[in-house]
């Protein structure tokens, strides 16, 4: 007597077995087991047994592809057959769903280009970043600049750290083939740029490209502009440097820099050029971007800790620190040199001098939310179209039951149904996707192109997600409907819960919460960037324009200029400065007042006496620069209400006081000279009436177009040759925020897409509740409903679900929107009348969609619905 | 009446016993060697007739190799025509759990004999005396 056969053998066996046979056929193969067994023992009684397995398998697959293709067909036509007979709810269920994936594939798309950013590196691991972090003070910074040192010194200093590259941002004015000169956005680099980026020449030697000072490469665009043709190799470009021009050689052909590089650049020069002023070896200004390449398998977590030191040793003595009045004892901490991966600078940026518009992880993090609700709201509305369609299939269901069809057969059924459905959408949504990426890119600024989408990974992400959005909205109708016992069907015409199903209701409230939501973050959001773009800024950016000063001629001849132009009437006030509000980047010092021993670290502007008048500043006391104290050209100073409360003293006492050696004779009102993003900081106003960087001019409110030309002619005559230029302050402030008014457009659209997909459900789902009620209404008009009544009636149970969808969004909405308010140093509440809009809205919206179908059936004739039985 | 689709009319085809298969059902008296044999075999055992055991009977008396798909085939095919009736037996076996299938005569099983033996014995005629 031998062992008995494993168990498990006989359940695969089974598996392939047909089930009325099952049992007596493993019993067979018991028997011949054990006969087997006692022949030749178990082994290869075993063997044997997995042989027939084996050799049971093929026709039972066969059998199962046959006869599942044969179901399927049967599946495939009921569904078709489904779609003719109830066309308008096929059509909502399908034009809902395609919506809802057009969305989410728009948004996938602007996701995935966000996300791919600097990936195109090969090494792209390895590069890092090198940022300045500080932290003794009560705020920390992190400025993404170092200074020209950074780079060879951490090579040679740190084994890890293997190469670098120098990326320097400059304006620099070039002459053009045609003797034009006009001013380029030029960086300056290193040569490794091509050995350690993936940025290619076309045409040139990346070995050696950039190595020899005055040497150039640009990208063909470029080429085309400043030379008239592509075949640039060898000629010379004039480049004004100071006074005089240099010729720069071209020594390449550069390739476009792909869009999704953080660093834009089209004409690049070598930064040996430079090296003649001795700007390069120290550690004393930061102004370019140091990105360094480590080794393969270099521990950057570990390396890190590490750089402190550096930046004790070169550019920050912690004697320094303690001069500061620093006493703590963890000085490594206050000081450190981040090392930031290159394909993570496009979404987590510095908040200062960033080497170029720059994304945001939170409005990646923001959309992918919307993308997933969009569809969310598309599958509740499957889910309730179809099981509001229950009561027409309950009887295909129970002949199905009847005729032997087992519950997973059924199951089969309603999912592959709604598979389908999904992917008939997907085709749609695909075509919506082709006619509105136009315009998707131009909202979104992106150059997303078709061929982005249909590529193999994109695809069968895409499919995976649509098929899997099938089965998940097919699942509760199939078991829902698979549920129903088909004595119950055939004896009695009701189903229980087919007309007001609870799960339905939840459903749409859930659906109306989301789209309420929606509607008051979008309010929200647009308060916010309406009170941003309009908010009184302790200035007035009306009538003023900037004229920048690019050039020496320029800033030598600003005098006379200035003569000339307020001798006209339609100017009011002119004045220079380094700074003008609106601009980036400022700089900032570390102020001593006398009597007291307080060093305070203040933003300043070097501006001429009419500063303070041009841009309407008020003063809160004091008085502003005047000629009329012939002793303010000395060294005086204005200073603003932000640094008279660092300083802690009342306003009469710090006029008068020195800071510096210079003295203070007013104190101004707080004005916004930085973005609303951040709180206005202290600042100095100091009186210099040489440093021109840019040209203010206060326009008196009349025809401004005469008066530019007015401003045009004098500039011709006093600098001839001089393209004249000029921004409208407060057009310049708006570009501040063309990225969240960018944002704000697409979350629009978008959070519109969700409520019209939400619209669509309740429409289809209002119709099955009308159709049902059909008997209902014929018996109350013929008893002598009124049609108004009767309309009420059917309206009255939607707006009872919409207004619980409103209690429960309120406090969802308020969480949201505060979180992202607090983005804003200066921000708008969420206002309790963007809640009551929102509910309006949302009644407003679900009584249209209802009232459709509701008058339809209000006015229809009782004859008519209570003749059928 | 609707017609079927073309398709299904295809599926239907296939599946339709053939035209042998339905000569076969009218007669049903000629038998093969091997169904006699296990037709026999069948009585012989009496309730003890699964396949194993039909299959092992056959081996022994005839002294020569069964495979089970030469027992099992014939053996279905004579209870798809109804000459054996078949029952499922109790999940009892000596040494194993499960059940097997049994086979008995039926009375169509018996005619079906005496119409085999009555026409061997036609086509024997004159030969009585033959023997080993």
């Amino acid at each position: 007597m031998g062992k008995q056969i494993p168990a498990i053998l006989e359940k695969i066996l089974g598996l392939f077995l047909p089930e009325k046979d099952r049992e007596y056929l493993l019993g067979n193969y018991e028997y011949l087991f054990y006969e087997k067994e006692n022949e030749s023992g178990f082994f290869a009684a075993c063997l044997w047994y997995i042989w027939h397995i084996l050799k049971t398998a093929p026709s039972f697959i066969i059998h199962n592809i046959f006869w599942g293709g044969v179901m399927l067909k049967n599946y495939l036509k009921i569904t078709w057959r489904n779609f003719i007979r109830y066309k308008v709810y096929t059509g909502l269920n399908i034009f809902g769903l395609a919506i809802g994936l057009a969305a989410c594939i728009l948004i996938f798309l602007w996701v995935q280009d966000e996300l791919s950013y600097d990936k195109f590196h090969s090494r792209s691991g390895r590069i890092f970043r090198t940022e300045q972090r500080y932290s003794y003070t009560s705020e920390i910074e992190q400025w993404p600049i170092t200074s020209g040192a950074f780079g060879p010194t951490l090579v040679e200093e740190y084994p890890e750290i293997v190469d670098f590259t120098r990326i320097w941002r400059q304006g620099y004015r070039l002459k053009d083939y045609r003797n034009m000169v006009n001013q380029y956005d030029i960086v300056l680099t290193d040569n490794s740029i091509f050995t350690m980026f993936d940025f290619n020449l076309l045409i040139g030697d990346e070995s050696t490209a950039l190595v020899d000072p005055e040497t150039v490469v640009m990208t063909p665009e470029k080429a085309k502009l400043l030379f008239g043709t592509t075949d640039i190799i060898g000629k010379i470009l004039p480049v004004e440097w100071g006074d005089s021009y240099i010729d720069l050689k071209v020594t390449g052909l550069l390739e476009p820099v792909p869009h999704n590089s953080h660093a834009q650049f089209d004409i690049v020069i070598s930064i040996a050029t430079f090296k003649d002023g001795g700007n390069l070896d120290h550690f004393k200004w930061n102004f370019l971007y140091t990105y360094v390449l480590l080794e393969d398998n270099a521990n950057v977590s570990e390396l890190e800790p590490k750089l402190s030191a550096f930046m004790f040793k070169h550019r920050f003595p912690p004697e320094a620190l303690k001069a500061r009045g620093v006493t703590e004892d963890n000085i490594s901490d206050m000081v450190q040199l981040k090392l930031k991966p290159v394909t993570s600078i496009h979404l987590n940026p510095c908040d200062e001098w960033e080497i170029g518009p720059q994304g945001n992880s939170a409005s990646v993090f923001m959309f992918s939310a919307i993308a997933l609700l969009i569809l969310l709201i598309a599958c509740i509305n499957f889910i309730n179209l179809s099981t509001a369609r229950a009561k027409k299939k309950a009887k295909e269901v129970g002949m199905r039951k009847a005729i032997g069809a087992y519950t997973h057969q059924l199951w089969k059924q309603f999912l592959s149904e709604s598979v389908v459905i999904t992917l008939i959408s997907l085709i749609v949504a695909l075509l919506f996707v082709i006619i509105t990426l136009p315009s998707f890119n131009s909202i979104s600024g992106k150059l997303l192109s078709l061929g982005s989408i249909f590529n193999l990974e994109y695809m069968s992400i895409i499919i995976g997600v649509t098929v899997l959005t099938g089965l998940l909205a097919g699942l509760y109708p199939a078991v829902y409907l698979s549920s129903f016992s088909p004595t119950e069907i055939f004896r009695s015409r009701e189903i229980a819960g087919g007309g007001k199903s609870v799960f339905r209701r939840y459903m749409v409230v859930s659906q109306f919460v989301i789209s309420i939501t929606l509607i008051v973050s979008t309010i929200t959001i647009n308060n916010q960037m309406e009170y941003i773009q309009t908010k009184s800024l302790g200035f007035d950016r009306e009538n003023v324009i900037v004229i920048p000063a690019v050039n020496k001629t320029i800033r030598d001849n600003y005098n006379s200029l200035r003569d000339k132009l307020l001798s006209s009437s339609g100017i009011k006030y002119v004045s220079s400065s380094t700074r003008t509000p609106g601009d980036n980047h400022y700089g900032d010092q570390s102020y001593k007042l006398s009597n007291s021993d307080k060093n305070i670290n203040l933003t300043f502007i070097s501006v001429d006496f009419d500063f303070i008048n041009t841009y309407d500043i008020q003063l809160l006391a004091g008085r502003s620069f005047s000629r009329e104290f012939g002793t303010d050209t000395t060294g005086t100073l204005v200073i603003n209400e932000a640094a008279l409360r660092k300083f802690e003293i009342p306003a009469e006492e710090m006029i008068g006081s020195t800071l510096n050696g210079m003295k203070v004779v007013g104190v101004i009102k707080d004005f916004h000279f930085k973005s609303l993003h951040k709180e206005v900081e202290p600042l100095v106003l100091i009186l210099d009436e040489d440093s021109v960087d840019g040209i203010s001019v206060r326009l008196s409110s009349g025809n401004k177009i005469s008066i530019l030309k007015e401003i045009e002619r004098f500039w011709d005559e006093v600098n001839p040759g001089q393209d004249f230029r000029f921004n409208f302050i407060d057009e310049r402030l708006n570009e501040q925020y063309a990225a969240e008014v960018k944002t704000s457009t697409l979350f629009v659209i978008f959070s519109s897409l969700s409520i019209l997909v939400a619209c669509l459900g309740l429409f289809g789902l209002a119709a099955f509740t009308t159709e049902e009620k059909t008997k209902e209404i014929g018996v109350r008009k013929v008893l002598g409903a009124s049609i108004p009544n009767i309309f009420l009636n059917l309206v009255k149970q939607f707006t009872k679900w919409v207004i619980v969808a409103n209690l429960i969004a309120w406090p969802l909405a308020y969480y949201i929107m505060d979180k992202w308010l607090q983005n804003f140093a200066y921000r708008t509440e969420v206002s309790s009348w963007t809640f009551i809009i929102a509910a309006i809205v949302a009644l407003i919206i679900a009584i249209t969609t209802v009232s459709f179908q509701s008058v339809k059936a209000a006015l229809a004739n009782p004859i008519k619905s209570l003749k059928y039985e | 009446m609707k017609q079927f689709p073309l398709a299904s009319r295809k599926v239907a085809k296939k599946y339709r016993p053939t035209a042998q298969g339905r000569q076969e059902e009218r007669i049903l008296k000629i038998l093969t060697r091997q169904e006699e044999l296990i037709l026999l075999t069948v009585h012989q055992l009496g309730d003890e007739s699964h396949l194993i055991n039909i299959r092992q009977y056959l081996i022994e008396n005839t002294d020569r190799d069964w495979s089970v798909s030469s027992v099992y085939v014939p053996l279905d095919r004579l209870a798809q025509i109804g000459c054996l009736n078949e029952r499922i037996g109790d999940p009892i076996g000596k040494r194993g759990r499960r059940a097997v299938k049994y086979y008995s005569l039926s009375e169509e099983g018996k005619e079906a004999l005496a119409n085999h033996r009555e026409l061997t014995n036609r086509f024997w005629e004159g030969l009585e005396g033959i023997s080993r």
